[in-house]
């Protein structure tokens, strides 16, 4: 990897708030500063957004300051500056365009670069993750305080600037420190402090990390806010923040349980299934304490009861519509003999249902759905497959391609008892 | 046995805390490209809508690997690693699947990784960390081997050295230490003198005690051999010797010369939360170099973990002392002891701190009553051991005792109570491994009605030993 080495602030002012200091921040002096691929022209559009705040938090744009509570995403302008007030729900989250995201505490003044990645971190404290990407990417993430610059290409740390000195921890992976034409590269699990007079690394303490980032993100507010307009009934309301806080937090689990009550209390059962599925699978115990997983099983059924009547009952307008592309429906398999290797046939179907689902491009429909078409078509009656039906269940489904069998165990004592007679 | 998995746990947690910082230092900018051309084609072949599928994907399972949710970040990175299996993606797939239990699979990507590119030491390392937590110790050893021929930087080294110690340590069946330190004490109050040095017994009788103070040479031994019966029932067990010895070199003090052997020997048992100690074990006292009594024990002790870091200890203790000559025969006992209370483990300033909070009840019943009593006392300890080999210790302790009848000449004043004040203070630090120079501290002092046991005393010294772990 280039290395790269901070240049010398052209200026820099802790208590600067208007942006055009921002801007003055991230200008860099040319040779012996911070040496970027050439290719990295400056942004043209947003640095970023804010993707969730909680509390007041106000944004500096060009010679306009905007204060928003709002819970909506907002383009960040290269050259602006976001920051919270001291009120204890003041946190904003904000999402650069390379995908890094930085969580902004309480009492932080953040301004935003005119180049890919470049912050400047003028007073509080944030959480900074930088995210890795299939193609390598081609810069850190720059962190610039009036002490130093920290260049962080992939991790996870902290970084608290203010008056008497700077401190970091690096969480994963590692940090390159400059200051004064010096580097320090800081490893995950250290702690340190930049301060006027010496330099104090440590260990991070245990716990630490799990403090300072719940302590930092807004997840939690904006989840406390969200819980509280529910359970005022203002659903509308409510919705609206945990679907921001979802687009924000996808795993958020407290939003998947709310969103699903409020979609099943709207009749949206899809989406209600949708969001309850998620919510048992981030936190599975829960759900099943809950009674969510199963409500979800009931709801399904119902859904695909649903679907299939209406399937049924719209099957000439079916027919002549287009399959789903790259669907494929796995016929449950059917038993041709000794009845008590029936149940051996739902476990045959889920094992090539389970193969062919990991064809990448494939729709596997549910095989619930199958058998619930098959049932409500009275096709499985002979408990022989008619090709002619399953192709009819397969269209009803919309179904590009169907999967059909069947299967016999033979008693291989038998066998040699018949082998023996002959 | 709990032993072996509790080694293989630090070794992990300790590990973990090291995090590999420098692998990432090394080349700051995340793992190294694709080397090859085989990797490249098939990222070539993603256009660049899936690219940006895949970036998506990619951050989703970062943030959840950020944020400690491992659980839900490896089906995620095991979705992308089929469709962009690159080498930092096999890093952060193998590197979640370790986290969440699954050393084959982080085994089989950290491997792939070596196959394309075996140079990468901070790799091999965290191989046989996925081999050291399946629990196969010889392929953690062999990669270590490996690790250490690719000459890594110095720092890189030790840490590797130091994982090979702690496998090699954790294979062990039989452990023995030995620890010897010797060193001059000065004591205050060699005989144990009153405050008040004239003493009214009564009837016009007075009592005129002279402090003694002066210098003892403190001799201490302690050896302890452990044996770990493998992993499968977590049982283990512990033989303990302690000696003690006090010399007072002054002639006129020799009266006072104490000597203290103390063996134990006991099964061990210990599971994911809890861990008990069965010891039995076997005191020999003499004082005035004489024999002065013998006593058998038995002291069971549990510790339930609340959490990694929190234990409660619970302890009981009885013990039979015989006192050899007949004259102390009065002092002959049965003690029963119980204990009970907190222990707290926590890192902060670079250094790893011990505070407990004990508390104890003890019943004993001697041949005469002056000497039976109920005491309980109380009071935190805390032990501080930092990187450079330094340890401090603090131990205080009240103690309140209520003897069953008054002291012998004492009678009107009623039954005999003690209130007692104790602190200990120590500081160690170890040089060259196995040596060290201690420097300790300790006043008690004891409020009695009784003005012949309302005393104070001083001990302090230095003392320069050997620690030895075989």
């Amino acid at each position: 990897m280039k290395k790269v080495r901070p240049s010398i602030l052209v200026a820099q002012t802790l208590s600067a708030i208007l942006v055009s200091c921002a801007i003055a921040v991230f200008a860099y002096a040319g040779p012996g500063g911070v040496t970027r691929k050439s290719d990295q022209a400056p942004l043209q559009d947003g640095a970023g957004v804010i993707e969730l705040v909680s509390g007041k938090v106000t944004l500096y744009l060009s010679k306009h300051r905007t204060p928003f509570a709002a819970r909506s995403r907002m383009i960040l302008p290269p050259g602006s500056a976001v920051q919270t007030t001291r009120d204890a729900d003041s946190r904003a989250r904000i999402v650069l365009d390379d995908g890094d995201v930085i969580h902004l505490g309480p009492s932080t003044l953040l301004g935003v670069g005119r180049r890919h990645s470049e912050l400047d971190l003028r007073q509080g404290h944030v959480i900074a993750y930088a995210m890795p990407t299939i193609i390598r990417r081609d810069h850190p993430l720059f962190l610039r305080t009036t002490h130093g610059v920290l260049a962080l290409t992939v991790g996870k740390v902290y970084l608290a600037a203010g008056r008497d000195g700077v401190e970091i921890a690096v969480f994963e992976n590692a940090g390159r420190w400059y200051r004064d034409g010096l580097t320090k590269d800081i490893k995950a699990g250290q702690r340190i402090r930049f301060g006027s007079k010496t330099d104090d690394l440590a260990a991070i303490p245990q716990k630490r990390e799990a403090q300072l980032s719940r302590w930092i993100s807004p997840e939690a507010w904006v989840e406390k806010a969200g819980v509280e307009l529910f359970r005022n009934k203002d659903l509308a309301a409510a919705r609206q923040i945990f679907s921001q806080l979802q687009a924000a937090f996808l795993y958020n689990a407290a939003a998947a349980y709310h969103l699903g009550m409020i979609h099943l209390d709207k009749g949206e059962l899809p989406e209600a299934i949708g969001q309850w599925r998620r919510y048992a699978v981030i936190d599975p115990k829960r759900a099943r304490e809950k009674g969510v997983s199963r409500h979800l099983t009931t709801l399904i059924s119902q859904r695909i009861h649903d679907e299939v009547q209406h399937a049924v009952a719209n099957e000439n307008n079916l027919s002549r519509s287009r399959p789903e592309p790259n669907s494929i429906a796995v016929h449950p398999f059917v038993n041709r003999g000794d009845a008590k290797y029936r149940a051996l046939g739902k476990g045959l179907t889920a094992m090539v249902i389970s193969d062919v689902a990991k064809i990448p491009g494939i729709k596997v429909l549910e095989r619930e759905r199958i058998q619930r078409l098959l049932d409500e078509i009275k096709l499985s009656e002979s408990g022989l497959v008619s090709k002619d039906k399953t192709v009819r269940a397969a269209r009803l489904l919309r179904a590009e391609k169907i999967v059909i069998g069947d299967y016999a165990v033979e008693s291989r004592r038998r066998s040699d008892e018949e082998s023996k007679q002959e | 046995m709990r032993r072996s998995s509790v080694c293989v746990n630090s070794i992990l947690s300790f590990l973990a805390l090291v995090n590999f910082g420098w692998v990432a230092a090394e080349d700051l900018g995340g793992p190294e490209p694709s080397p090859t051309g085989l990797e490249t084609g098939d990222l070539r072949k993603l256009s660049p809508r899936e690219v940006a599928e895949l970036n998506a994907k990619l951050r989703q399972a970062m943030a959840l690997y950020y944020d400690q949710s491992y659980r839900l970040a490896l089906p995620l990175f095991q979705e992308i690693a089929q469709q962009a299996g690159t080498i930092d993606i096999f890093y952060w797939l193998a590197r979640t699947a370790a986290k969440v239990g699954q050393p084959d699979l982080a085994i089989e990507k950290f491997r792939s990784i070596l196959q394309r590119d075996p140079t990468r030491t901070s790799v091999r390392l965290e191989l046989a960390l996925a081999y050291l937590q399946k629990g196969d110790r010889v392929a953690a050893t062999a990669e270590l081997k490996k690790a250490l021929e690719t000459q890594p930087p110095e720092s890189v080294r030790r840490q590797i050295e130091q994982l090979a110690q702690y496998i090699e340590r954790a294979d062990k069946r039989w452990v023995a230490t030995l620890r010897a330190s010797l060193g001059p004490q000065f004591d205050d109050n060699i005989n144990v003198t009153p405050t008040d040095s004239i003493i009214n017994l009564g009837d016009g009788r007075v009592l005129r005690t002279e402090r003694l103070e002066g210098w003892f040479i403190d001799f201490d031994a302690f050896a302890d051999l452990f044996y770990d019966f493998g992993k499968k029932g977590a049982f283990a067990w512990r033989g303990d010797v302690f000696f003690l010895h006090h010399e007072y070199p002054d002639s006129a003090d020799r009266e006072f010369n104490y000597t203290q052997t103390d063996a134990r020997s006991g099964l061990e048992h210990a599971t994911a939360n809890f861990r008990v100690r069965l010891p039995a074990g076997f005191i020999d006292r003499r004082f005035s170099n004489e024999d002065l009594s013998h006593a058998f024990y038995l002291a069971p002790r549990g510790e339930y973990y609340l959490g990694r870091d929190l234990n409660v200890t619970l302890g009981y203790r009885y013990e039979d002392e015989e006192f050899v000559d007949d004259v102390n025969d009065d002092q002959s006992n049965v003690t029963h002891t119980g204990t009970f209370g907190p222990n707290y483990r926590f890192q902060a300033w670079g250094m790893d701190h011990f505070v407990s909070f004990l508390g104890a009840y003890a019943v004993r019943d001697a041949e005469a009553e002056r000497f039976s009593y109920s005491d309980w006392s109380i009071g935190p300890s805390y032990a501080g051991r930092w990187k450079s080999g330094t340890e401090a210790s603090v131990y205080l302790r009240y103690l309140d005792r209520d003897y069953d009848a008054p002291a012998l000449g004492f009678e009107p004043l009623g039954d005999r109570d003690e209130q007692r004040y104790t602190a200990v203070l120590s500081l160690t630090q170890t040089f060259y491994r196995n040596y060290f120079v201690s420097a300790s501290f300790s006043y008690i002092r004891n409020d009695s009605n009784v003005p012949l046991f309302d005393y104070d005393k001083l001990l302090a010294g230095v003392n320069f030993g050997v620690n030895f772990n075989f």
